[in-house]
C-alpha cells in the first residue's frame, strides 16, 4: 500500500501556479496552422493500384464545406530513395473534386504529396500514403 | 636506421609515378584528402536525416547512402580498387581519438578470423529488410552515428585496425569485392625487399605506422584485406611499394601463402565470406522484386506469425546457410566422385568455393549500378530543396524530373556486368580444379561451373522480375 506523502508548501504553489502557466503557454504558442481543417481525402483509381497511369481523384473540403478554386500541385513519389517522382496533371473537377493523373512507375509503397493554395491564399500540405502498388 | 636502398633499376611503382595523382598518393597526409570531404558528407548526410524530411526520396541520408554511395562504392571497385576504405573518414576521427586515448590491448585470439565480422555482414542485410533503412531517413542517420561510435568503441580499445580486420561489415564487403579490382598494393622490386633489413612496410617507422592489417608486403597476395590506406607506402625506406596493376580475380585460383592471411585453402572462415558475399547478393536482390512478397506471405501462413522477423530470418537462414550448404555440398560431393579425391567435402568446399567471388560482385555492381544510373541525379533535386529548406535557394528549385539512365537502358548494363562475373568465376573455379585434379581438371571444374551457372541465372530471373519495395510485407 502506498504510504500518503505530506505535501509540501512549494509544491502547492507549483500546483496553484500551474494552470497560470499553461494559460501562458497556450497565450504564447504560435497560431495554430490556418489549414488545420482542410481536409483532403483521395479515391484511386484503378483499385487496387498497380504500375501504369493511375487517377486520384481529390477531395477538398473545410468544416463540411467542398474548397474550390484551389491550386494543386501532386507529386507521386516512392518510400525508398532513388525513384524520380511521378508529377501528377492536375484538373479542377468542381464541387471541391479534383482529379489528378499521374503514373506509377514502380511497384511498392507510394505516397501522394499534395501542395495546395486555396483561394483565400491560404497555403497547406497533405501526404497520402498509398501502400502496396502492385507491380503488374 | 634503415638499409641503403639497393642501386639497381626498380620496377615501376604504378599509378604511385603517376604525374600528380602519383605525388598526390605518395603525401604522406593525402589519405586526408579522401577522408575530410567524405567526413564532412557524413556529418551532412546525419543532420539531413534527423533533422530533415521524413521521406526517404527527399533526404540525402537515405539519397546518398542506398543509391549513391553503394553504387559508387561497386564501381570504384571495378576501375580502381578499395578507395572507399582509403578514404573511410571513420578511420580518420579514430586516428584523431588515438591522440588521446591508447589502445592497450590486442584482438583476441579467438577472435582473429572472419567469423564476426560474416555475422556483422549478415546483420547489417538483415538490418536493411527488417528495419527498411532503405526508406528511413532517421534510422539511416542513425546507423551511420552507430558506426562511428562501434569503429571508436573497438580501435580505443583494440590496438591495430582491429575493427577493420575483424569486425567491419563494409571492409569484409570490400576486401571480398577488391579481389577483383585492376589495382593492388605490392612490392616494386622483390630484390629490394630481400635485402631490406629494417622491415618498415611491416613494423613502421618514424616515417609512418607499419600495416595495421598485418599485411608484409613482400608476401602479400592480392588485395584481401588490404584496405589501400597506404601506410606501408610511407613506411618503407626504399621507395619499393607500389600500388601497381592487379589481374582481376587472377590470385583467387592460387594458393600461396599470404602474408596476414595464410593460405586460402586452410581458411573456412575466408570461404564462408566469400560464399555468404555471393549468395547474400542474390538475397539483397530477391528482397526488392515482387515475388519476395509471395514468398513472405507463404511462409508466414506456414509459419503461423504476423510479425516480419521469424519470416526474415527463416529466409536468411534457407538462402545463407541452407542453400549454400545444400549447393556447395552437392558440388564438392559431384568433384569427389568424378576425380575420385578422398578429401573431405569441407577441405574440397574451402578450396573451391572462391570461385564465387567475381560472381558474387557481379550481383552485386548489376543490383547497385542499376540504382546508381537510374537514380544518379536524383539527389540534385534533394540537394536543392535542403538549401531552400535552410532559406539558401542557391541551387535554385528543387528539378524533380532529374533522375537518370531509363531502366531499359540499364538492364543491358547490369546483364554484361553480371556476365564478367560469370566468365571471371568460370576461370577462377578451372584454375582451382587444374591445381586440385592436375589430371581430371574437367571433371573438377564442371560441377562448379553447373553451380556458378546455376546461381548466374537466378541472378538474371531475379533482375527480370518486376521491382516491388514495400515497407510491410504482409500487405
Ligand atoms: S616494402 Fe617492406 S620489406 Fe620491402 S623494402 Fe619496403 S619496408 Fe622493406
Ligand atoms: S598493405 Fe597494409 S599498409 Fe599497405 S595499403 Fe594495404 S592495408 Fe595499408
Amino acid at each position: 500500500m502506498r504510504v500518503p506523502r505530506k505535501r509540501s508548501p512549494s509544491r502547492g504553489v507549483l500546483l496553484r501556479a500551474a494552470p497560470l502557466a499553461l494559460l501562458l503557454a497556450v497565450a504564447c504558442a504560435p497560431s495554430a496552422d490556418a489549414s488545420a481543417k482542410v481536409q483532403c481525402s483521395l479515391q484511386l483509381s484503378p483499385s487496387p493500384a498497380h504500375v501504369g497511369p493511375a487517377l486520384a481523384e481529390l477531395t477538398l473540403s473545410e468544416d463540411g464545406r467542398p474548397l474550390e478554386q484551389a491550386s494543386l500541385t501532386v507529386q507521386g513519389n516512392m518510400n525508398h530513395a532513388g525513384m524520380v517522382p511521378s508529377q501528377a496533371r492536375v484538373t479542377e473537377l468542381g464541387a471541391g473534386h479534383y482529379k489528378a493523373e499521374f503514373e506509377f512507375t514502380m511497384g511498392g509503397d507510394w505516397i501522394l504529396i499534395v501542395d495546395g493554395k486555396l483561394a483565400d491564399g491560404r497555403s497547406f500540405e497533405r501526404t497520402l500514403p498509398m501502400p502496396g502498388v502492385a507491380s503488374k | 636506421m634503415t638499409s641503403a636502398a639497393p642501386a639497381r633499376r626498380r620496377r615501376s611503382r604504378g599509378v604511385l609515378e603517376w604525374p600528380l595523382v602519383g605525388a598526390l598518393l605518395r603525401w604522406r597526409h593525402s589519405r586526408l584528402l579522401l577522408q575530410v570531404p567524405l567526413f564532412l558528407v557524413a556529418l551532412v548526410l546525419v543532420l539531413h536525416g534527423l533533422f530533415g524530411p521524413r521521406l526517404a526520396p527527399m533526404n540525402l541520408a537515405t539519397v546518398m547512402v542506398w543509391v549513391h554511395y553503394r553504387g559508387a562504392l561497386v564501381l570504384v571497385l571495378l576501375v580502381a580498387g578499395n578507395l572507399f576504405c582509403m578514404g573511410c573518414p571513420m578511420l580518420a576521427l579514430r586516428d584523431l581519438a588515438r591522440r588521446f586515448v591508447h589502445p592497450r590491448f590486442d584482438w583476441p585470439q579467438a577472435l582473429r578470423n572472419k567469423w564476426l565480422s560474416i555475422g556483422m555482414l549478415v546483420g547489417v542485410l538483415f538490418g536493411y529488410e527488417l528495419f527498411d533503412w532503405w526508406g528511413d531517413p532517421r534510422a539511416t542517420a542513425w546507423l551511420i552515428v552507430a558506426y562511428f561510435g562501434a569503429i571508436l568503441a573497438v580501435d580505443l580499445v583494440f590496438k591495430h585496425a582491429s575493427f577493420c580486420k575483424f569486425v567491419c561489415p563494409i571492409g569484409q564487403f570490400n576486401f571480398a569485392a577488391s579481389t577483383i579490382s585492376p589495382l593492388e598494393i605490392r612490392a616494386a622490386d622483390a630484390r629490394v625487399c630481400e635485402t631490406c633489413t629494417t622491415k618498415d612496410c611491416i613494423k613502421g617507422s618514424e616515417l609512418s605506422r607499419g600495416c595495421e592489417l598485418a599485411l608484409f608486403v613482400p608476401e602479400k597476395r592480392g588485395n584481401m584485406d588490404c584496405t589501400f590506406c597506404l601506410d606501408c607506402v610511407h613506411a618503407c625506406p626504399h621507395e619499393n611499394v607500389a600500388l601497381a596493376r592487379h589481374e582481376p580475380a587472377d590470385d583467387l585460383g592460387l594458393d600461396p601463402h599470404r602474408s596476414g592471411l595464410g593460405r586460402f585453402s586452410k581458411r573456412p572462415d575466408l570461404a564462408a565470406l566469400v560464399t555468404v558475399f555471393c549468395f547474400g547478393a542474390l538475397l539483397n536482390a530477391f528482397g526488392m522484386v515482387s515475388p519476395v512478397y509471395a514468398v513472405q506471405r507463404w511462409m508466414a501462413g506456414v509459419m503461423h506469425v504476423e510479425s516480419e522477423w521469424p519470416v526474415l530470418t527463416a529466409l536468411f537462414g534457407v538462402a545463407l546457410v541452407v542453400e549454400p550448404l545444400v549447393l556447395l555440398g552437392l558440388a564438392c560431393w559431384a568433384t569427389r566422385a568424378a576425380t575420385g579425391s578422398h578429401e573431405s567435402l569441407l577441405t574440397l568446399g574451402v578450396r573451391h568455393a572462391y570461385c564465387l567471388a567475381p560472381l558474387g560482385f557481379g550481383i552485386w555492381i548489376a543490383h547497385y549500378s542499376f540504382h546508381f544510373l537510374t537514380g544518379l541525379l536524383t539527389f540534385v533535386p534533394v540537394l536543392q530543396k535542403a538549401l531552400c529548406d535552410l532559406g539558401a535557394p542557391i541551387l535554385g528549385q528543387p528539378i524533380w524530373r532529374l533522375g537518370g539512365l531509363p531502366k531499359s537502358a540499364a538492364l543491358p548494363i547490369e546483364l554484361g556486368l553480371l556476365s564478367l562475373g560469370v566468365i571471371a568465376s568460370c576461370v577462377v573455379a578451372w584454375r582451382i580444379a587444374e591445381r586440385s585434379a592436375s589430371r581430371r581438371t574437367l571433371a573438377a571444374f564442371l560441377p562448379w561451373a553447373a553451380l556458378v551457372l546455376l546461381l548466374a541465372g537466378a541472378a538474371v530471373w531475379l533482375f527480370e522480375q518486376p521491382m516491388e519495395m514495400r515497407g510491410t510485407f504482409l500487405q
